[in-house]
């Protein structure tokens, strides 16, 4: 009963760490499912995010264009991941690996140190919520809001005729060119897209734990994939409303599973372990199954 | 139209892999033209359509489409005038979207990508009448995905993409060589209906002598890397399937699978 109780008074808190961390499911669904293109970017873009409206807001600037800022550098984070795959022709991974390892000292350039604290600051909580910033329901139902429109226009955009043409380019780059679809274009245009999503949830936690530290990203990748995993299994993938619910809910029920391990008394630490174990589970069902591969890999 | 002069490519060139694909090959299609390639493995066929839809780069020669050079162009951009089925049914469509969202793309093809819902009730009217004529119900499945269907259905969509706006110039890649006899027959039917009402200036490789015969104003015979044969008109409507065997001494199995 113990266990239930502290995991019960976990649950607010929790969801709040969920709903952020939704864009950055979001962020990971965009190249692994609509791009084809299995990306590690998010490593890096995700404190990006965090570094870039820690060091904005600790320079006098507004929560909100810190926020902008930071949704930029992540954006220019993906397009260079992007254009490192498409001009050098190496594997996706390795050019994720590459600017997420190179992100690291970017982010200590960019705060100047390793962490910045923000405590002193207003932050977008301040600015959108007013007199409740520090009242948890009202800080879900804020990011909840922001993330179902998040997820409700990147519904949109893909059911519009340059939505069609990113996913063309995901399903078939034979026919996505034979239909006139640039491949640099759209795969440049929906890494960046990823990027700034990534980069938007490491802002929006950096403001919210009132400190940026550059170690923030670290499993964040693993976490974003197994919330998009646990998702699919919930809600499914067999239409684009599903597949951009997925991560959302996926995200949410994840950080919950996770608080659960906690209060079991599973050690943090050993957290990773279990995610990495979990994502390789589920990545190993279907192709025990013979079914066709969950992750498809770019050549 | 369509105007090929002194094409050239080499694959591998300066190894001792090195392939001569093209050997300075030129062609002129008038409007209205339906020229049929034959030739071996390794004539050079496919590579000759690969550098007109611009997915292989040429080392020397050029490609006019209406008078324009586009030479350089990548494929998209020359998918506005170039509309092609491959041979792969897999190929010419996107498994993971569905039927209406194929023809979407197809529907703008070479035309910018707008911020606009792709799919509408005249846009899905459109796409059921241009289905239709296929017979094989895809029409009353629009929201299923492309993935779903059997070689031949996915063939017939690819043909109803590349002809639901009538491209410049149709590319045909042996595009029916991956079905069965009947599905073959079918889709062959339809593209020489699609090709004949909308008067489509069209290129199609082929291994079937008897489609070689039967289809198209031009013929063409291509050998290592040149056109090595010609008939047109009156002349072409004369070649029977043996008199072009053994003119050539055309040894290869697949040409005498008619």
């Amino acid at each position: 009963m113990e266990t239930l109780s502290v995991f019960w008074n976990l649950v607010p808190i929790t969801l709040l760490q969920g709903v952020i961390y939704g864009f950055v499911a979001l962020g990971i669904m965009v190249p692994f499912r609509m791009l084809s293109f299995p990306d590690l970017t998010a490593e890096g873009s995700f404190p990006l995010g965090g570094a870039v409206a820690a060091a904005a807001i600790a320079g006098g600037l507004d929560p909100i264009p810190a926020t902008a800022l930071a949704v930029s550098a992540g954006m220019l984070a993906g397009s260079t991941t992007a254009l490192i795959h498409l001009t050098l022709k190496l594997n996706t991974l390795l050019c994720g690996i590459i600017v997420l390892t190179m992100l690291f000292s970017i982010n200590i350039r960019v705060m100047g140190t390793p962490n910045t604290p923000l405590f002193a600051y207003d932050n977008m909580f301040h600015v959108l919520l007013g007199g409740a910033a520090r009242v948890l329901e009202a800080q879900i139902a804020l990011v909840a809001g922001l993330v179902l429109a998040t997820a409700g226009l990147l519904f949109a955009y893909l059911k519009t005729e340059a939505g069609l043409a990113l996913r063309a380019v995901g399903a078939n780059q034979m026919m996505a060119r034979a239909q006139g679809i640039s491949i640099w274009r759209q795969t440049v245009w929906g890494i960046a897209l990823a990027g700034g999503l990534c980069a938007l949830g490491g802002a929006i936690v950096a403001q919210n734990q009132s400190f940026a530290d550059v170690n923030m990203g670290f499993g964040v990748l693993l976490n974003g994939l197994a919330a998009v995993i646990v998702g699919e299994t919930l809600v499914g993938r067999a239409t684009i409303l599903r597949q951009v619910l997925a991560p959302v809910v996926g995200a949410v029920v994840y950080y919950q599973a996770i608080s659960f391990a906690l209060a079991l008394g599973l050690a943090p630490s050993d957290l990773k372990l279990l995610t990495g174990l979990f994502v390789l589970l589920m990545l190993a069902v279907p192709s025990i199954r013979g079914r066709r591969e969950t992750l498809r890999i770019r050549e | 139209m369509l105007a090929v002069e002194g094409l050239r490519k080499t694959f591998n060139a300066g190894t001792p892999n090195a392939r001569v694909a093209l050997d300075g090959v030129s062609l002129t299609l008038e409007e209205g033209d339906f020229a049929v390639v034959i030739g071996g493995n390794g004539a050079g066929k496919s590579t000759f359509l690969n550098a007109i839809a611009g997915e292989v780069g040429v080392d020397a020669g050029s490609i006019r489409i209406d008078g324009a050079d586009v030479t350089r162009l990548p494929t998209h951009r020359r998918a506005g005038a170039i509309a092609r089925v491959f041979q792969d049914p897999l190929a010419g469509t996107a498994g993971a979207m569905t039927i209406e969202e194929n023809l979407a793309l197809a529907l703008r093809r070479g035309s910018r990508a707008r911020l606009a819902f792709a799919l509408g009730e005249q846009r899905r009217e459109r796409f059921r009448v241009a289905l239709a004529g296929f017979g094989l119900g895809l029409e009353g499945r629009l929201g299923q995905k492309v993935e779903l269907l059997s070689g031949g259905q996915r063939q017939s969509l690819a043909l109803a993409m590349a002809i639901l706006v009538a491209p410049r110039i149709l590319l045909l890649d042996e595009h029916t060589a991956a079905l069965d006899p009947k599905t073959a027959a079918a889709v062959m039917a339809a593209t020489v209906n699609a090709v004949d009402s909308a008067r489509l200036t069209t290129l199609m490789v082929t291994h079937n002598m008897q489609h070689a015969i039967d289809y198209g104003n031009r013929l063409l015979m291509m050998a290592d890397g040149r056109i090595i044969f010609e008939a047109r008109g009156a002349e072409k409507r004369r070649l029977t399937v043996e008199a072009l065997v053994a003119r050539f001494h055309l040894t290869d199995d697949k040409m005498l699978l008619a």
